[in-house]
């Protein structure tokens, strides 16, 4: 008796989990055939559809860069030049001290020639106080404002008083250690230019700034990380911006346009509310609030994600870093579901309710638990003498290949797109990782995840530790040369 | 012979530049970003800088307003520059700019202007 | 070597038993057999396609130089010097290039079109020219007329980039096309191109004008020094698209056309909350006096946007017949733009408002105060 229903039970779940293995694979190849499509309608609008005729036009929409700042002293002056020097018509550079404990304000002070300002600011969107206005005194650099105000512990708190500060309808989200291709404004207000529908936001993939050979906070040499970390970390964005938010675009489905690199359409922000400086994921948990907005009142939309790399960020490069940001995130996501609960499977919120909200609950929200418990099940059974070995092999090959077939098709994607690595050697590096990946890189995701979903379960506080910086390639760059 | 600086990071727009300019016998130096125009201009003597607006690492105007407050330079500056923006051009002009020029450009206008510039540099020299 | 051995025995019988596998585990393999396919096709083509680009680059790049060379030398240089020598062009230079061949094709137009996007006066006549008279005007025209979707958009974008009108009344039609690019690359064709009657579709527009197709008009029809520039008012009228009239606005306001002024003023009727602002916006910038007082009228019921622009149109007029309403609106308005804009536009009349500006900075307090001295900052300039 009390083996036939556990007979029952291990049948149900072995089917139970190939259905969901099934239907997971089938969205990821239907995601690639869809990226393809919108990487190569992309690049063939580019060809028709110059950029260039933005920087000349008086029509130009201005836009608000925002970057927000906490102890940022040893790179500050870089990244805020490299900021100032985008190329761009009409925008303004919002640098939001939040209440660094370092030099970071008055090396901005010093260097940019900045004096204090009365700024007539309105608080729009809640956010911490702020204390003082700088502009320059330099006409060289009018287009820089930087913001010196009360710590918020988020990034959510610092981006809310740059939006506030901010006068024009566009910003630019982005991280002062970010490094961004010169034409990343031109690149990103261009959806909003050429679509019949409102745009709300548009996003660029992000890469690790790791290796790569930086002066001056401009990048010169785009390179592989060398770090094995770091590597897998660059692997991953490829593959989930070319193969995923590619693929979403071309449905109108993008669930997230990530902290690192996003314009919005501030008075939409602002009508949803601002960033949620009590969110772990804010940027995903803005997306879906705006969303939501569109939705409620019945307004038609778009979020687009454009094919080429415009940000260079430094992605963690300790296993302690990284692991404390993929359980941030993990939680972020939890979050998301627990808070906006209602959009699940609703019709009213159209693709958001019906397509993003269900694919992420079930492939990305439940997907650790799933495999965590696939886990336990198959230890349970090696125990117990259960397992059918060659059985359990080919199931585990069928997943192995399957992941590295998607990987393949990522980095194929990518070469289509631009020659960001100028050797073979790196391309072929990252593509040999893809092999490692399940073995070394997934768990470190996997319980990660589950750490962060127990988190938000128990309600543990967050301990925000700040990702130690180890300065770009700046020096190892002069040595190069020499 | 005059000697001119040009500054640009387009590199067909920097070479048909050169091409047009050494056909007049000046004598051009190039630099592709505002961090090489600094270093040019602390070296030698320019009767006439040529530079963009948007350039990497330190942008046209920071460029010229180092030309004119730290380095005490009275070279004629000539912007070229794909930018219209009103408020960009006379912000130039504010901080010492002495002629515009917008891209697209006829290379026999540029020609003359750089003429005419320098021209008024040898009068308020002499 | 044993574990090679025993581990073809094991492949081995995988396909010999595949039959008698359940349905679940077969779907694996034969999956997993096409994932490692899928994978290695992936490299291949990887490898082949960084190569293929590779060697592209390397035959193109010896002729890219020979192509600028030979533009430098007889089309740059000419136009340098006297203005006669250039009606003649050196064809039999431009002839020894292998232009038969379709990629040489390609680099030479594509070269053709830089230096026609970065320099202005004689220069893309030349080129044109040397275009036609080296016949490369045929591929395009012929993919003009194939009815293939993107070989037309192609071909409209190289005709239009060189400055070739062909086949005129087709062209007209496909302004017309139901196909979104088509129908916009053939209108900025035609803006581009047509001799006599650049805005002849104007007025049968139906379907609205990107912001992106209006920014690429608004640049062609800026650049056109060919022809005296029509009188933009005739399009601004209720009977035409919107979005056309919201182009025309623009344009009769940058070719400061003030004979459009009593057009834009009858269009302050309309419905349309955003026409209005658009037209209110740039009644301001070709400081139409005369609209001072209907703007100051119609005020108070107006949406919040159009007030603003109203604000801002009054700064951008700066008669000085209306600074007291803008007082008023400082002092009165609880909007905080609506302030911010009133300070502005006080501001923006200079020295017919110092005296104002020193009593209200006297008499002002808390947020209204601000907004004044914010505006007052030469530093902050937004």
């Amino acid at each position: 008796m009390y083996s036939a229903i556990l007979k029952y039970i291990t049948d149900f779940y072995e089917s139970a989990i190939f259905v969901y293995c099934a239907g997971l694979f089938l969205f990821y190849i239907l995601l690639a055939v869809l990226s393809l499509v919108a990487i190569r309608r992309s690049l063939w609008k580019n060809k028709i559809r110059g950029q260039q005729m933005l920087v000349a036009s008086p029509l130009t929409p201005g836009i608000s860069v925002i970057a927000p700042a906490f102890n940022e002293g040893v790179t500050i002056i870089a990244n805020v030049r490299s900021l100032l020097a985008l190329n761009y018509p009409r925008f303004e550079v919002v640098i939001v001290n939040d209440g660094s404990k370092d030099d970071t304000l008055q090396k901005l002070v010093d260097e940019f020639e900045l004096v204090e300002v009365n700024f007539a600011y309105r608080q729009q969107i809640p956010c911490q106080e702020v204390k003082r206005f700088f502009k320059s005194s330099n006409p060289a650099y009018s287009k820089l404002l930087v913001l010196d105000k009360v710590n918020g512990k988020s990034k959510a708190d610092a981006v809310n008083a740059g939006i506030n500060a901010s006068s024009f309808d566009y910003f630019l989200n982005t991280d002062v250690d970010c490094i961004l291709a010169s034409d990343t404004l031109l690149k990103l207000i261009k959806p909003f230019m050429d679509d019949p529908q409102r745009v709300i936001a548009t996003g660029a993939p992000l890469r690790a700034a790791n290796s790569c050979d930086v002066e001056a906070g401009v990048i010169t040499r785009v390179r592989v990380p060398k770090a094995l970390l770091p590597r897998f970390q660059e692997m991953e964005y490829i593959r989930s911006y070319l193969l995923g938010k590619m693929g979403w675009t071309f449905i109108n489905a993008v669930p997230n346009v990530s902290g690192g690199l996003g314009l919005f359409d501030k008075d939409i922000v602002i009508k949803s509310g601002g960033y949620d400086p009590g969110s772990f994921g804010e940027d995903m948990d803005m997306v879906v609030r705006m969303c939501r907005y569109m939705c409620e009142n019945d307004l038609p939309y778009r979020i687009h994600y454009i094919p080429e790399t415009l940000c260079w960020t430094e992605v963690p490069a300790t296993y302690k870093v990284f692991f404390r940001q993929r359980v941030r995130w993990a939680r972020g996501l939890a979050q998301i579901f627990s808070k906006h609960r209602k959009v699940l499977f609703n019709p009213k919120y159209k693709k958001l309710g019906l397509i993003i909200f269900p694919y992420n609950f079930f492939f990305e929200l439940l997907a650790p638990l799933i495999e965590f418990a696939g886990i336990i099940y198959y230890i349970y059974i090696i125990v117990n003498h259960l397992i059918n070995w060659d059985y359990a092999i080919i199931l585990l090959v069928f997943i192995y290949t399957f992941s590295i077939l998607i990987t393949s098709l990522s980095m194929l994607w990518d070469q289509l797109i631009f020659r960001y690595y100028q050797s073979w050697k790196e391309v072929w590096q990252l593509c040999i990782l893809s092999l490692a990946e399940p073995f070394i890189y997934h768990p470190i995701v996997l319980f990660s995840a589950i750490r962060g979903y127990f988190n938000q379960l128990t309600g543990k506080k967050h301990t925000w530790g700040n990702m130690q910086r180890q300065g770009f390639n700046q020096s190892s760059n002069l040595q190069k040369t020499t | 012979m005059y000697s001119i600086l040009l500054v640009e990071d387009d590199e067909f727009v920097c070479k048909a530049i050169e091409i047009i300019l050494r056909k007049q016998d000046y004598i051009i130096s190039i630099a592709k970003n505002g961090q090489d125009a600094m270093q040019y201009l602390q070296q030698s003597k320019f009767d006439l800088v040529i530079t963009d607006l948007m350039l990497p690492y330190a942008n046209g105007m920071e460029l010229v307003s180092k030309m004119r407050n730290e380095l005490h330079l009275d070279v004629p500056i000539l912007v070229l520059s794909a930018v219209t923006h009103e408020k960009t051009i006379t912000e130039g002009f504010d901080i010492g700019v002495d002629d515009y020029l917008k891209k697209p450009f006829n290379p026999s206008e540029l020609a003359s202007r750089v003429k005419r510039l320098i021209q008024q540099k040898v009068k308020n020299t002499i | 070597m044993n574990f090679m051995t025993s581990f073809r025995q094991w492949l081995e019988d995988l396909v010999y038993y595949f039959a008698y596998f359940p349905l679940v585990i077969q779907i694996a393999i034969i999956v997993s057999v096409l994932a490692v396919a899928g994978t290695a096709v992936a490299y291949i083509y990887m490898i082949f396609f960084r190569w293929q680009k590779e060697r592209r680059a390397k035959k193109e790049r010896p002729l890219r130089e020979k192509v600028n060379e030979l533009l430098l030398e007889h089309i740059i240089y000419k136009s340098l010097g006297d203005q006669d020598t250039a009606a003649t062009l050196p064809l039999e230079v431009f002839e020894t290039l292998p232009l038969q061949q379709k990629w040489a094709a390609d680099v030479f137009k594509s070269q053709l079109l830089e230096y026609r996007n970065n320099f202005t006066g004689d220069i893309p006549l030349l080129l044109r020219q040397l275009y036609l008279e080296l016949g490369l005007h045929r591929d395009a025209a012929a993919a003009l007329r194939s009815g293939r979707r993107k070989k037309v958009i192609n071909a409209l974008v190289e005709l239009s980039g060189m400055g070739v009108l062909l086949d005129n009344a087709y062209v007209l039609s496909l302004t017309q096309s139901r196909d979104q690019y088509i129908r916009e690359m053939a209108r900025c064709y035609w803006v581009q191109c047509s001799p006599d009657a650049p805005f002849a579709f104007f007025s049968h527009v139906q379907e609205p004008l990107l912001a992106w197709e209006q920014f690429e008009l608004f640049r062609i029809i800026s650049l056109r020094k060919d022809i005296p520039m029509p009188s933009f008012a005739q399009w601004i009228d209720f009977r035409y698209h919107p979005t056309v009239i919201v182009l025309c606005l623009k344009l009769a306001a940058y070719f400061q056309q003030p004979e459009a002024i009593p057009a834009m003023i009858n269009l302050l009727k309309t419905d349309d909350e955003q026409l209005r602002a658009v037209t209110i916006n740039n009644l301001g910038k070709l400081m139409a006096l005369e609209a001072e007082p209907i703007l100051v009228d119609m005020y108070p019921q107006q949406p919040d946007n159009c007030k603003l622009e109203i604000l801002k149109a009054l700064g951008r007029i700066g008669s000085g017949n209306f600074i007291g309403f803008l007082q008023q609106e400082l002092e009165h308005t609880n909007d905080f733009l609506l302030m911010k804009h009133a300070a502005h536009s006080i501001v923006a009349h200079k020295a017919l408002a110092s005296s104002l500006v020193a009593r209200l900075q006297e008499s002002l307090t808390g947020t209204r105060k601000q907004l004044l001295q914010h505006s007052l900052n030469p530093l902050i300039k937004y």
